[in-house]
């Protein structure tokens, strides 16, 4: 099942304004609309689901406290929540640790899958896709969970990023097809495991 | 180079599209010259949708943190003009709980009627009124936080029965204003006729999952304290201290039981009074009695589903014609419209007892926190 945000725009931006105005509704209708991408987000990026829920909520109780401040959200509702979310991770794990990524060695091959490449990228479940995910650097994966996983459009991703939008271009195309690869090694194991 | 720039174009004119919901092969057939390279690529890509969570999981937490957010919008957005704060008391307060209720004592203070922790944080709140002696804030501040209480459990649409006090402030038809809160009247809630505007009252009402406040009963501060002198006639807390109905959570209506099936009676019927239908529903849908169709009063014990299948019609049917939006939302001495009138009537519902069980819950069903639909403490 997928869940996807797509732009809404000014139906966002009306939510937002009564969020401001004090219009506790709205904040529950916002936590609503946008809680499943959040967490999907930080899921994807933390191994422990307990972990992912715990950063969701601090996300949204920042945006409640935010909502009267300077640092509330003005223009993209969504952006600043995954920046916040994105912000909420690095603090989580420090600035200077890395993020949990895995090697090949730790994943376990599974049942004999010959199809051809696509044939595989298409069978693949959630622990293997998570595996393959996790394997990218820590910016390879966000890129592609915002932009494939979230439908945010390139100058969104490079808001949240922080990074220039050329950036984000070449950002995720090397995240793509360094995932191929990684998927392509994947598929060679299983056929020889 | 420059290729490579040209196909990271075309990438991401594709993901794009993608992202507004156009398929894979639609965007292959726009760059045919460059399909066998893009198409891997996006295959790729779109693992990452793979790598979702289950549903169930993402409900499952969103349920849980929906609270937290729920309470914190409810004290740090104003809903109203008149900010509330919990001020000075609190430090003192989480002193004196960690004293008697260890941590706890603490985490229930964010708990609303119908969670698990709310007993103990309404324990906490009479202590504290003890400790603090004759000093008239801690009994503001808790009545504040009793509002906070409301309105959070109407920013989450959640259904419960709750309790407060205040002066009416507004009184426009159907529509009051107690204590700040906007308060829906109904043909079913007592003590309408004997209130004046600018009276404490004491209000039990229902909130429900439009977000809307249903009073059921409003009594007058001074009448039900000469009826029923409260167990702690200190000067100062009168208002420490709310009789069971209203400092509790009543449990929800009772699921249909086996015994209690309720037959059709064809020669019983009753006449139709705008006064004696069911309640109007705030948003504007008026219940009209259907021909053929008679007034019930809700007996104690009766689910909308028993009644459904006791007069042959469907629960949804039942909800429509009485503009009622929860099935669960119904109560004893409610009056409903049915197709016929249910034949084993039980004893007409007692007149209302404004006040009665002080300090109580002894005489009823515990709460049963009524996890069932909140689901918001369940462990993983």
């Amino acid at each position: 099942m997928i869940v996807l945000v797509l732009p809404d725009i000014p139906a966002e931006d009306r939510l937002l304004a009564r969020a401001r105005q004090g219009d506790q509704q709205a904040v529950m209708e916002i936590y609503e609309y946008y809680f499943p991408p959040i967490y999907q987000f930080l899921r994807l990026r933390v191994s422990d689901a307990q972990m992912a829920e715990d950063i969701a909520s601090e996300v949204f109780l920042k945006f409640v406290n935010a909502l009267q401040g300077r640092s509330a959200p003005r223009k993209t509702l969504r952006g600043w929540l995954f920046r916040v979310a994105r912000n909420e991770l690095s603090n989580h794990y420090g600035k200077s640790s890395k993020m949990p990524t895995t090697t090949l060695d730790d994943w376990m091959p599974a049942p004999v899958d010959t199809d051809p490449e696509v044939q595989f990228m298409r069978s693949l479940n959630i622990e293997r896709s998570r595996h393959a995910l996790r394997m990218l650097s820590s910016e390879q994966q966000e890129v592609l969970v915002l932009r494939f996983g979230q439908a945010l459009s390139l100058e969104e991703t490079a808001d949240v990023m922080d990074k220039s939008i050329s950036a984000v271009k070449s950002l995720q195309f090397r995240a793509v097809n360094t995932l191929r690869q990684i998927l392509s090694q994947m598929r060679l194991e299983i056929d020889h495991g | 180079m420059v290729e490579q720039e040209q196909l990271q174009d075309i990438l991401n004119d594709c993901i794009d599209r993608l992202g507004r919901g156009a398929s894979l092969e639609d965007c292959l057939t726009s760059y045919p010259a460059y399909a066998n390279d893009l198409r891997p690529m996006l295959e790729a890509g779109v693992v990452t949708r793979r790598a979702y969570a289950p549903v169930s999981e993402v409900v499952e937490a969103q349920e849980r943190v929906r609270l937290q957010i729920a309470q914190a919008a409810a004290q740090r957005v104003p809903a109203a003009p008149v900010s509330r704060r919990p001020g000075r008391l609190f430090a003192a307060l989480a002193a004196i709980l960690i004293m008697a209720f260890g941590v706890v004592g603490v985490l229930a203070q964010g708990s609303l009627p119908g969670d698990a922790l709310y007993g103990t944080k309404r324990l906490s709140e009479t202590l504290v009124n003890i400790v603090a002696g004759g000093s008239q804030s801690p009994e503001d501040q808790f009545a504040e936080r009793r509002l906070e209480e409301i309105e959070a459990l109407l920013a989450l649409g959640r259904s419960e029965t709750v309790g407060f006090r205040g002066e009416i402030e507004i009184m426009q038809g159907a529509i009051w204003r107690v204590a700040g809160l906007s308060l829906s009247i109904t043909p079913e809630t007592t003590g309408v006729e004997g209130s004046r505007l600018g009276e404490r009252v004491d209000v039990t009402a229902r909130t429900t999952a439009s977000s809307t406040l249903i009073a059921q009963t409003i009594i007058p501060v001074e009448t039900r304290e000469l009826a029923e002198p409260l167990p702690e006639p200190d000067e100062d807390s009168d208002e420490a201290v709310m009789p069971s109905p209203t400092a509790t959570t009543l449990p929800n209506s009772p699921e249909p039981s086996a015994t209690e099936t309720p037959v059709p009676s064809p020669t019983q019927t009753a006449t139709a009074s705008p006064a004696g239908g069911p309640s109007p529903s705030p948003e504007g849908c008026t219940p009209v009695l259907p021909p053929g169709w008679v007034i019930y009063t809700i007996q104690p014990g009766n689910t909308l589903s028993g009644l459904a299948s006791a007069t042959n019609t469907t629960i949804d049917d039942l909800l429509a014609v009485n503009c009622l939006e929860d099935a669960r939302f119904i109560v004893a001495g409610q009056r409903l419209y049915l197709p016929a009138q249910p034949a084993v009537q039980p004893p007409p519902p007692p007149p209302p007892q404004p006040g009665g069980n002080p300090g109580g819950g002894g005489s009823r069903p515990p709460a049963n926190n009524n996890d069932d639909d909140d689901g918001g403490d369940d462990d993983d």
